[in-house]
């Protein structure tokens, strides 16, 4: 495995109120390819994640003990509101604010100081989202008109209004249709030339479909990382073999 | 220009600057009542306040024993609990249980608009409406009187103790109220046998609330139950409570640091005590009972 | 007296019928017997004169303007510090030992009495800094009054916001006070203005403090400035009502009538306003 690394964790160790939800993690995340993150639920992918951009900082007795870097920096030792704003998310369920759609995208450039040309990165966003054709006439309606998929995408468009660095995607299609789904992984590969995505999923085809690295985690462990074609065709440890032959999970 | 991390902090701490406010507030009437009581107790004992079985601090020879009011307040607290206690807890069980949405539409909306109407509304009503209407069947009666401020005091708290003891049956689990409709229980046996001990500590703490409620009002009683502070147990004669004896004194021409401005502050301080204690008595039975589940 | 079990149960569901039925024939008795006494003192003359000696010439001019006036004054210092209070109990102090203490403070100052408050403002706000008997005491004391009302319901309807948006906002690298006036008070809106509409609706109501601090119940004249004296509608209704002579009385009820509207005006917006609020978060 090449490239640079964007993302890393060295031994790190998360906990819910003691109780311990990720062990002796070490991973990499490298720049402009897609990681997928799978394993039955409750392993632990979500926390990893989220702690990327230390979304877990509102979980109430959650800590963690090691460092995570990104780009070689400590992120506790950075201005959190300005890693989130370099290390993007899309969550689980599509969250648009109960405003417009223009409004939507346009917040988080604004709350940074972005005054002007919001008019094109508007219309650059949702391009960059393939959700631009279906909303163009109507960006100053109800973002909650848009279907379930349409949201997902928006909340995309969002994020990438702000050039992020990275973008975390957690469960993305998890609430959609087989049909919006579809899109929006064809849309992860569209990201990836300009993007580091780091996805979740407990489904198996997808982190095959658009991932190039894949990381296997059971209980906590990291049982497995490597390049998804291998994982998937030729998995070093049993319990990863088993999971992909769907004995569990 | 402030930077984004700048405004955080400004913002934080001007938002804690505001909810200190009501901590203040808090000092606030605790130092002003205690003030003037300070001084008024240095000038009368306290036992004599506490004790005393008269009330005349606007009369030659003045005396100052608070009890007469006490008393008046606590026959207004007492017929009104008769009247609102039963009333609210059968209106909540037959919101809860038994009513459909279209009979629940009128009561629920006449319950609130009820506890919006204005104290001296009431006040007006028992005076001219109750008052004449218990004459038919007390001719005895007094026109000011306990017993018509005491009737519409009930009415006033029994918004507040229906909509307490409703919520508090709603929040018996369902698995509880449908076990024992499945042991063949009719709805009587679950809601007195299951339902209301289950919500007991809550409706408890309710009427507490609205003891607590009726011991404050004020107006209604004002306006009704008149002005004459005796050690009486008859509700058809004239009264007088706490509040309405700080409300006679205040439209009098009493001047600033005089006995009556003080007894104002002594008496307030009495019953800022009683309501404190009786909304912290409400507080400890809804956490003590949570923990006996 | 061995009653079947079925006829128990009947017997039950009656009472508790009967019961129920109280509080609607109380409301119904009540407006009807206000209206009855009222509706003849009804005329123009009720807003276009001051008090006065004769039922004939009096009218609640004063009180209008008064409570007005009040009302005024006290939503601009009442709503700004009650919602920014509200915020800060709900989302800065939850966790913390002084937050902890201030919301128990907010539930027991929400039951002190209002006559309560009345001695409070009688001696900070009248005597202390002596503003006197004028407008900027009684509002400045009603505000103390209506402020725990005001958190409450503030702090209700943000806990109302689902936190997903919240998130949202935050994983764009926003601030809190961003997320905070950027998202969650906008979509609070509806359930804190419904919360602020029914505490002014109860603050035109009172009476009692408003004596405390030294509001007059004979007065022609209108209020010019906040440190002008002034009488309110309940205050004039009290009055009239308690002199014996039956068209003051009536007199009173027609003003009762104004101000009944006047609350029920409120209340139906407040509901109205809520209802919408509900609907708007259900999309």
């Amino acid at each position: 495995m090449s490239g640079n690394v964007v993302i890393s964790t060295k031994q790190v160790n998360m906990f819910y109120s003691g109780k311990q939800a990720i062990k002796d993690v070490t991973v990499n995340v490298y720049e402009n390819l897609v990681t997928a993150i799978i394993g039955p639920s409750g392993c632990g992918k979500s926390t990893l994640l989220r702690s990327f951009n230390r979304m877990n900082d509102f979980v109430e007795g959650f800590s963690v003990h090691g460092d995570i870097l990104y780009r070689g920096q400590n992120i506790n030792a950075q201005d959190v509101t300005e890693l989130r704003k370099r290390v993007g998310m899309v969550f689980q369920r599509p969250n648009p604010f109960p405003k417009t759609i223009y409004e939507n995208i346009t917040w988080g450039p604004k709350i940074h100081g972005r005054k002007d040309n919001l008019d094109e990165v508007v219309e650059d966003s949702l391009k960059r989202a393939a959700l631009w054709d279906e909303v163009k006439d109507r960006l100053h309606s109800f973002a909650f008109s848009l279907s379930g998929g349409q949201q997902q995408r928006l909340c995309i468009a969002r994020t990438v209004a702000m050039k992020p660095d990275v973008i975390l995607m957690d469960e993305p299609c998890s609430a959609l249709d087989p049909k919006s789904t579809t899109r929006i992984e064809d849309l992860i590969n569209d990201l990836k030339k300009e993007y580091t995505i780091v996805i979740v999923t407990h489904n198996m085809q997808q982190a095959a479909r658009v991932s190039d690295h894949t990381a296997f985690f059971y209980e906590g462990e990291m049982v497995e990382f490597g390049e998804t074609d291998s994982i998937f065709t030729n998995p070093k440890k049993k319990q990863t073999e088993d999971y992909i032959t769907g004995r569990f999970g | 220009m402030f930077s984004s991390r700048s405004i955080d902090k400004i913002v934080s701490s001007t938002l804690f600057l505001c909810g200190l406010l009501s901590i203040l507030t808090t000092i606030g009437i605790i130092f002003a009542l205690s003030k003037e009581s300070i001084t008024f107790f240095s000038k009368v004992p306290v036992w004599e306040f506490l004790l005393g079985t008269s009330w005349a601090p606007l009369l030659e020879p003045k005396s100052f024993g608070v009890l007469p009011l006490v008393l008046g307040t606590m026959m207004v607290v007492f017929i009104s609990s008769i009247i609102a206690i039963p009333t609210g807890v059968a209106t909540a069980i037959y919101l809860s249980e038994y009513a459909s949405n279209r009979v629940k539409n009128i009561i629920r909306p006449s319950l609130e608009i009820l506890a919006g109407i204005p104290t001296i509304v009431y006040g007006y009503v028992a005076l001219t409406l109750i008052t004449p209407a218990l004459k038919i069947l007390f001719p005895e009666i007094e026109i000011f009187n306990a017993l018509s401020a005491s009737f519409v005091v009930g009415v006033m708290i029994l918004p507040m103790i229906s909509s307490l003891c409703y919520d508090a049956l709603r929040a018996v689990p369902r698995d509880l109220r449908e076990g024992a409709y499945a042991l063949g229980g009719n709805s009587f046996d679950v809601v007195a046998k299951i339902m209301v001990p289950a919500a007991a500590s809550r409706i408890l703490a309710a009427f507490i609330l609205a003891i607590s409620r009726a011991i404050g009002e004020t107006m209604a009683v004002t306006l009704a139950a008149g002005a004459n502070p005796q050690l009486t147990f008859s509700p058809l004669k004239s009264i007088q409570t706490m509040t309405s004896y700080i409300v006679q004194v205040s439209l009098g021409d009493t001047p600033v640091g005089g006995i009556e401005y003080l007894t104002c502050f002594a008496v307030g301080s009495l019953l800022f005590v009683m309501t404190l204690l009786m909304n912290s008595l409400s507080q400890v039975v809804l956490v003590r009972f949570q923990k006996i589940k | 007296m061995n009653l079947s079990k079925k006829n128990q149960e009947k017997m039950f569901k009656f009472i508790c019928l009967i019961f129920t039925s109280f509080a609607v024939i109380s409301l119904v008795v009540l407006i009807w017997h206000i209206l009855r006494d009222g509706y003849e003192w009804l005329r123009p003359e009720l807003f276009t004169e001051f008090q006065s000696r004769f039922p004939r010439k009096a009218g609640i001019k004063a009180g209008v303007f008064g409570t007005i006036w009040l009302i005024s004054l006290t939503a601009f210092f009442s709503i700004p510090l009650g919602i920014a209070s509200g915020i800060y109990l709900e989302e800065y102090g939850k966790k913390g030992k002084i937050g902890k203490i201030i919301e128990v403070n907010v539930t027991n100052l929400a039951g002190v009495p209002s006559i309560v408050y009345g001695l409070l403002g009688l001696a900070l706000f009248v005597r202390l800094l002596d503003f006197g008997g004028s407008v900027l005491s009684g509002a400045l004391t009603l505000s103390l009054l209506i402020m725990p009302i005001i958190i409450v319901t503030t702090r209700e309807a943000i806990k109302a916001v689902p936190h997903s948006i919240k998130y949202a906002a935050y994983s764009l690298g926003a601030r809190k006070y961003q997320v905070v006036f950027g998202h969650v008070l906008p979509t609070a809106m509806p359930g804190i203005v419904t919360g602020i509409i029914l505490a002014l609706a109860r603050a035109i109501g009172e009476t009692a403090p408003l004596i405390i601090v030294g509001a007059l119940a004979y007065v022609t004249f209108i209020p010019e400035s906040p440190m002008d004296e002034f009488t309110v509608m309940p205050l004039q209704i009290y009055n009239w009502a308690s002199r014996p002579q039956e068209d003051f009385h009536k007199l009173a009820a027609s003003s009762i009538v104004v101000l009944l509207t006047i609350t029920f005006f409120m209340n139906f917006v407040a509901v109205l306003i809520r209802s919408r609020g509900q609907k708007r978060m259900k999309l």
